[in-house]
């Protein structure tokens, strides 16, 4: 499915399958969310309502010892101890907003590898992915989440320096997360791609 | 669509006294303090209002009340409390009853567990923030007093080693007082 999303009415962008993920929430289930950001008072204020583990793992301030090792291994090994450190629970959702775009396409492998683990048959991953443009922040932006009654968007704030942009292509985003498949994907107003990934073998209509 | 509860920080003339009231710090002079010459090594408990300016390593509780680690605070502790505010350095689990607020200044390693958790606008984080009132950890930790266990206190030789319980916050006063 390929839709195009309008600009939000309040300087973000229209993000509608985060919306559709937040909308299908259950107040009364707990639920385990990775966030590859780090935590902002939006996220927490947006998830405060609901019954929420909330694992920040600030994975941008690791990437370059991480790329820097080396042997395959010992980027797992280094990997899969940043991620043992948080004990995680039953993973729901993962948030990676733009850190994928800086992300080496080893390292997303490794990582989902080392979630794997603790994810489900369900789990959503929520991605935003540079698109349109051959240029992206030189560092992932920080965003900031505003939930209305008809719209939910997101606020990037950025530095001004640019990098060039990987612009990963869906086979090649499903190739780094190991085995998800892009269930839904939405182009946004401000050129990025929306993106929610499920573990393959799952159907398309499972909520 | 999108009508649950959302709350909103920023939004302080709208918020009920109570609200303003958990969001806010224990001041020095109208609570029990820990200053900043302190360094405390145990297990230290009360039940009056705590701000903590100096060094704590072990097990803070104070579940019936507010805990606040200042500005100049820091805390390699597991931390009970009814409301805690967290303006300095925190590495450890920190459980409270109602609620965490986490100021900008803080830094903040461990977990994060009350069924309210906000983080001042504008600051982030890293680690885990449990905001489940359902949570066995929470359950645990104020069912009963029998219920909660203290950690391990460490080995680390401190300058200063109390352990404290109703009556010995009034010696912490003291010792902020002639420190």
């Amino acid at each position: 499915m390929m839709s195009r999303s309008s600009p939000s009415t309040h300087g973000g962008v229209q993000t509608p399958l985060l919306g559709r993920l937040l909308n299908a929430m259950d107040e009364r289930q707990r639920i385990g969310v990775v966030d590859f950001g780090l935590g902002s008072s939006s996220v927490l204020e947006t998830f405060a309502p609901y019954r929420v583990r909330l694992d920040t793992l600030d994975i941008f301030p690791q990437l370059e010892r991480w790329e820097a090792a080396d042997t395959q291994d010992e980027r797992r090994a280094l990997i899969q101890a940043h991620v043992d450190g948080f004990e995680l629970e039953g993973i729901d959702w993962i948030l990676s907003w733009s850190l994928l775009n800086y992300t080496a396409p080893l390292t997303a492998t490794l990582l989902f590898d080392a979630l794997r683990p603790r994810m489900r048959p369900t789990t959503a991953v929520h991605a935003l992915i540079e698109y349109s443009s051959p240029e992206m922040p030189a560092s992932p932006p920080s965003w900031t989440i505003r939930v209305d009654e008809n719209d939910v968007s997101l606020t990037p704030l950025s530095s001004e320096a640019r990098t060039a942009s990987p612009r990963h292509t869906p086979k090649r985003l499903e190739g780094m997360l190991g085995g998800m498949k892009a269930q839904s994907t939405v182009l946004l107003s401000n050129g990025l791609q929306e993106y929610i990934f499920r573990p393959s073998g799952r159907s398309d209509t499972d909520s | 669509m999108f009508n649950k509860p959302v709350s909103n920080q920023d939004d302080v003339e709208r918020e009920p006294a109570s609200e303003r009231q958990r969001q806010s710090r224990v001041s020095p002079g109208s609570a029990a303090t820990v200053g900043a010459s302190v360094h405390m090594d145990g297990r230290l408990s009360g039940e009056e209002d705590l701000l903590i300016e100096g060094k704590v390593t072990g097990t803070i509780e104070f579940k019936q009340n507010t805990v606040t680690v200042g500005s100049k605070g820091h805390i390699l502790a597991d931390l009970y409390a009814k409301h805690c505010v967290l303006e300095g350095k925190v590495e450890g689990n920190v459980f409270a009853a109602e609620s965490i607020m986490v100021r900008k200044s803080a830094h903040v390693t461990g977990r994060l567990v009350a069924p309210a958790v906000s983080l001042e606008q504008g600051g982030y984080f890293s680690g885990t923030v449990d905001m489940d009132a359902e949570t066995e950890d929470l359950k645990k930790s104020f069912a009963s007093k029998a219920a909660s266990k203290p950690s391990k206190p460490s080995n680390d030789q401190a300058t200063q080693k109390q352990a404290t319980d109703k009556d010995g916050a009034a010696s912490l006063l003291q010792a902020q007082k002639t420190s």
